[in-house]
């Protein structure tokens, strides 16, 4: 029996410069930015209106009484969960990529050792990743499988791919993909910016630019349901495949190999020819983004799809970045355009990159890569439905 | 500091834990696990109070607390 395929029937996001599908599309086509500020401080959604904006009075009340003490992570998750306005059940499983309250947890420690006797007993349940499968199930009537799955920078992209090889096994009939705000301490933003991935000072995020010195940090939560073929009434995309590979190598420099072999897994018996456009990881990175033009450049030789990244526009996402990278690439279809690489102004050799205005043309293949430290590669084709 | 002071301080972190809690039924003779605190709710409320009125019942006088009365008075004693 040939396995179902598997589609997006459903997704959300909520990031700086939307909060909905529709406010999103126009905010990429446009190629409007609302990236975080130099220490990352700004959060310009606020959740605490939130509700009252995107629920029903009685949602609203659930939202609340689940998520209220819960971390900033688990709280973004809970939003995005119930944004995608379904009720899920006992085929359905959930898979949370990332979740870990970085900023929660630094705020607390330091707390407790000037103020031992302060220390909330919650925080048991608080400082825990799995704190966002238990309010994002109980919001949403999960019962199957629930994981809280790691990947660093590919945590997004790898919970995807997760999910639909569980549908394909015919373990579940539903997954729920989450992938919550990732937050950091002062201490991970130093670490970052002691690497020279992330952008110091106020220089602007410019992937695939000969001016280009880093990656700026971005806040954001998506969340997309995943359904078997047969029961998918409201098709958005379909993973049409998926590739995953280590390159064997702890650190933080990138392979174009594993990045080959990611895309290549990814297009399975696809022709490359087919496919319209890809949304690169293209943090803004020197070494990351010249390996990953180099590794497209391989992959589709003289085919060459429109190569774009979202990250000058929501900021690099870290966990949630494949989540919302594969969101804004079926935004995309859906708008049959590509959007715009607005901090281009040099770029570089190789690859045909989107301009500073959005590309208006026939999207229904794409490819969304994620690549994280570690030495992970990971990539999903989608097809429009 | 009065028991009414006391109980506008444990009814303000009640009502912080559980946002849905309906503030007429905070009353003295109930406990918090009648009006719907779990185990780990009971302890935020119970170390929240503790360290804003900067007190600290031992866990010996704890076992004795089984409404808001009785906690209130227990707080009282340790202040």
């Amino acid at each position: 029996m040939t396995p179902e395929r598997v589609f997006i029937t459903s997704a959300a996001v909520l990031c700086t410069v939307a909060e909905d599908l529709d406010a999103f599309r126009s905010a990429l086509l446009e190629g409007r930015s609302g990236v975080a500020d130099a220490d990352g401080a700004r959060l310009s959604f606020d959740l605490g209106d939130w509700a009252g904006r995107h629920l029903d009075e009685v949602t609203g009340r659930r939202l609340k009484q689940v998520a209220h003490r819960a971390a900033l992570p688990a709280q973004t998750a809970a939003c995005v969960a119930l944004k995608t306005a379904r009720r899920l059940g006992e085929r359905a499983g959930l898979i949370v990529a990332g979740g870990q309250p970085l900023g929660h947890q630094a705020d607390t420690v330091l707390r407790h050792r000037d103020k031992p006797g302060a220390l909330r007993a919650s925080y048991a349940l608080t400082h825990l990743d799995v704190d966002v499968v238990g309010v994002v199930s109980e919001l949403t009537g999960i019962r199957g499988e629930g994981w809280a799955l790691g990947g660093g920078s590919a945590g997004g992209t790898l919970a995807v791919i997760q999910a639909a090889r569980m549908i394909t096994a015919g373990w579940l009939d539903q997954v729920l993909v989450v992938a919550p705000l990732a937050e950091l301490s002062a201490a991970e933003f130093e670490a970052f910016r002691r690497t020279g991935a992330m952008i110091s000072g106020d220089a602007t995020c410019r992937p695939f630019d000969e001016e280009r010195s880093g990656f700026v940090y971005g806040q954001a939560a998506a969340a997309i349901v995943l359904e078997r073929e047969s029961i998918a009434r409201t098709p958005l995309a379909e993973i049409a495949g998926h590739g995953h590979c280590l390159d064997a190598r702890r650190g933080t420099e990138p392979d174009s190999d594993g990045q080959v072999r990611a895309m290549r897994a990814a297009l399975g018996q696809a022709d490359p020819a087919e496919v319209d456009y890809v949304n690169a990881h293209g943090t803004g990175s020197v070494l990351g983004d010249e390996t990953e033009a180099r590794s497209i450049g391989t992959v589709f030789g003289a085919s060459t799809p429109l190569v774009n990244s979202t990250k000058p526009l929501v900021g690099h996402c870290l966990s949630a970045a494949g989540l919302v990278e594969l969101v804004a690439t079926v935004v995309q279809l859906g708008a049959n355009a590509v959007h715009p690489n607005p901090t281009l102004g040099r770029p570089i050799d190789g690859i045909r990159l989107a301009g500073r205005t959005a590309a208006h043309q026939s999207v229904r293949t794409a490819l969304s890569n994620s690549f994280a430290f570690g030495g992970i590669n990971a990539s999903v084709l989608v097809r429009a439905a | 500091m009065t028991e009414q002071e006391i109980f506008a301080v444990v009814r303000r972190h009640l009502v912080d834990v559980l946002p849905d809690l309906d503030e007429s039924r905070i009353q003295l003779d109930r406990s918090m696990k009648d009006l719907g605190a779990n185990s780990i709710d009971r302890m935020d409320v119970v170390i929240g109070v503790q360290d804003e009125l900067g007190v600290t019942v031992p866990a010996s006088a704890m076992k004795d607390v089984h409404d808001l009365r009785s906690l209130v008075v227990a707080l009282q004693a340790h202040s």
